[in-house]
């Protein structure tokens, strides 16, 4: 009897990342992310132990609205790479590798430089591109690379809003749907939702932000709105400031934040903040005037 | 711990002046393969808030944080002292706890007795999940083989040949770790007495030590460009273990380096002792 051949993920050594963005830096390897093939050299590429099954799925990238295809990308992403837990999904070896060689082709249509070489005038067009390769095809070490890297962002986006009735069942027992990728659909129906929802700190924590999720899936003339959408999750995060949303149960959660939408949609006056009259005029006549809430973990 | 201060809508205990009283928390961590457990013990002297716990209408709680995997997340207990635990695979690198004491439900006409004059005659209605108490945030980093007690300094700053052939070495704080780029001249000095143990105290004094500074004076900058970067939270956190986190940049990173001049000035004498040229090899 055969036995099936395990396969692995390759990934690129650090020692490769670390050449690969010197020489980006400093505009050597600059022409070659306007071209589609890439030379690796064999020593510069590990196995690492994620085990791989069936067949890898082919990112779709429309030259015309490439932001369409994004959801399909991601539920495509995730279900192949549905094994990789947090830790794997965070290191940088991997997703530079998937840009740069595996996915290749999506990368460059999707978040590759726009013209050709040649095209680049000056130094500061240049830096400018550098900057754009760094951010979508290179991963640090903190999320927020994790949101802009051409394929992690998709990834990300599946894995956060994936079944959250599986991964916290107690919590959000009541949402749970046919489709695990009900919330994935919500999050990235928009540009606008992703990034404003995932870019504030307080996305974070899965309960805030699949609540978030699960209201604009509720209300979608409101998500439908760039400037109500970002007004609410400002609005949000400021809050986070001086309370704990993340402690709450998900009855309060969701009526705080119905109380933030409505207030963001200017269509009710609901106060989000504690506070006597007496207690507000405290604030704003004496040690707190003028001082701005900063946005918890940001 | 460190507290950032901020405008909150009523007087909070650990937030500047705004209250009489104090709230400390005494934290340890054990890593472990499958989980990490967090062992806060919480110690808080102000009557009003002790008396909200005491009567289940407040809690201490821990809320955990890292950065470089999307993962946030909380625990609530009364107990003055706790465990909780969070599974080893959902963080990498840094993760930063902070302590806090919430409301559990609504408080009409909250007036803490010791606020500041500010709030004299002041009463406050505080919601659920409001912030009583601040108790200041830490950090560790979630790796096994990484102990910032006994931090080595290739944890978070490496040296390579650079492009040029001669010149200054340049410095690049933009890579995991920062990486000091010599000269392909000076590499190879380099490369033919590194490892020997003479030779790593003036190693040290000569390449280390100037970057070391310099690193540190970019992580005690609030406003830094480089606070996502590996190297950047490994720092912070050796600074935070050592308590050099407010410290001056020269004298941390002497300390870091556990006194580098002194033992480059001890590897010349010991370079330069008739035979010591077959020393370490």
């Amino acid at each position: 009897m055969r036995t099936a051949e395990r396969r692995c993920q390759k990934i690129f050594r650090r020692a490769a990342i670390a050449r690969l963005r010197s020489e980006l830096r400093d505009g050597r390897a600059l022409k070659g992310y306007f071209e589609e093939t890439f030379r690796i050299k064999p020593k510069e590429v590990m196995l690492s132990t994620i085990e791989l099954r069936g067949k890898m799925p082919k990112l779709k990238a429309p030259k015309r609205d490439p932001v369409s295809a994004d959801l399909e990308n991601a539920i495509a992403l995730h279900s192949y790479y549905s094994g990789l837990d947090e830790t794997q999904a965070s290191d940088p070896r991997l997703w530079a590798y998937l840009s740069h060689v595996e996915f290749r082709k999506y990368a460059l249509v999707r978040w590759g430089l726009s013209g050709s070489f040649k095209v680049l005038q000056g130094e500061a067009e240049k830096i400018k591109a550098i900057n754009q390769i760094i951010d979508h095809w290179f991963v640090s070490g903190n999320d927020r690379d994790l949101r802009r890297h051409a394929i992690a962002r998709l990834w990300w986006a599946a894995h956060l809003t994936f079944a959250p009735w599986e991964r916290d069942p107690e919590f959000f027992a009541g949402l749970k749907r046919k489709d695990p990728y009900h919330y994935t659909r919500v999050l990235l129906a928009t540009q606008d939702i992703y990034q404003q929802v995932l870019e504030r700190a307080m996305g974070r924590s899965n309960r805030i932000l699949i609540s978030i999720l699960d209201y604009l899936d509720q209300n979608p003339d409101f998500a439908a709105s760039r400037e109500r959408i970002r007004g609410f999750t400002k609005e949000l995060n400021l809050l986070y400031g001086t309370k704990k949303l993340i402690g709450l149960d998900r009855g309060s959660l969701s009526l705080l934040i119905e109380s933030v939408a409505s207030d963001a949609a200017g269509d009710g006056a609901v106060t989000t903040q504690g506070g006597s009259e007496d207690g507000r005029r405290a604030s704003s006549a004496g040690r707190n005037e003028g001082a701005a809430v900063p946005a918890a973990g940001d | 711990m460190k507290v950032n201060a901020k405008s909150y809508p009523h007087p909070v205990l650990g937030n500047e002046d705004d209250l009489d009283g104090s709230f400390s928390v005494d934290f340890r961590y054990e890593l472990g393969r499958k989980e990490i457990l967090l062992l806060p013990a919480f110690s808080i002297k102000s009557p009003a808030i002790e008396e909200l716990i005491r009567k289940n209408r407040a809690s201490f709680l821990a809320e955990v944080e890292c950065r470089s995997t999307f993962f946030r997340t909380c625990f609530s207990t009364r107990k003055p002292l706790e465990r909780f635990s969070i599974p080893a695979a959902r963080v990498r690198e840094r993760v930063t706890v902070g302590f806090y004491v919430c409301a559990d439900e609504d408080v009409k006409g909250y007036r803490p007795s010791g606020c500041h004059p500010d709030y004299e005659g002041a009463t406050f209605d505080v919601e659920k999940g409001d912030v009583l108490a601040a108790g200041g945030f830490c950090s560790f980093i979630a790796e096994k083989e990484f102990d910032p007690l006994r931090p080595p300094v290739s944890s978070f700053m490496a040296i390579r040949e650079g492009r040029h052939h001669e010149g200054l070495m340049e410095i690049d704080y933009d890579e995991e770790k920062i990486a000091i780029e010599l000269s392909k001249a000076d590499w190879r000095e380099y490369a033919g007495i590194r490892g020997q143990k003479a030779a790593e105290g003036v190693l040290h004094a000569a390449i280390v030590f100037p970057v070391l500074v310099s690193a540190i004076q970019h992580v005690q900058n609030p406003n830094s460009d480089y606070e996502g970067k590996n190297w950047f939270g490994r720092l912070q956190t050796i600074l935070e273990t050592k308590g050099l986190r407010e410290r001056d940049p020269l004298e941390a990173a002497q300390k870091i380096l556990e006194n580098p001049v002194a033992r480059a000035l001890s590897g010349f004498s010991a370079l330069l002792e008739p035979g010591s040229e077959h020393e370490d090899s």
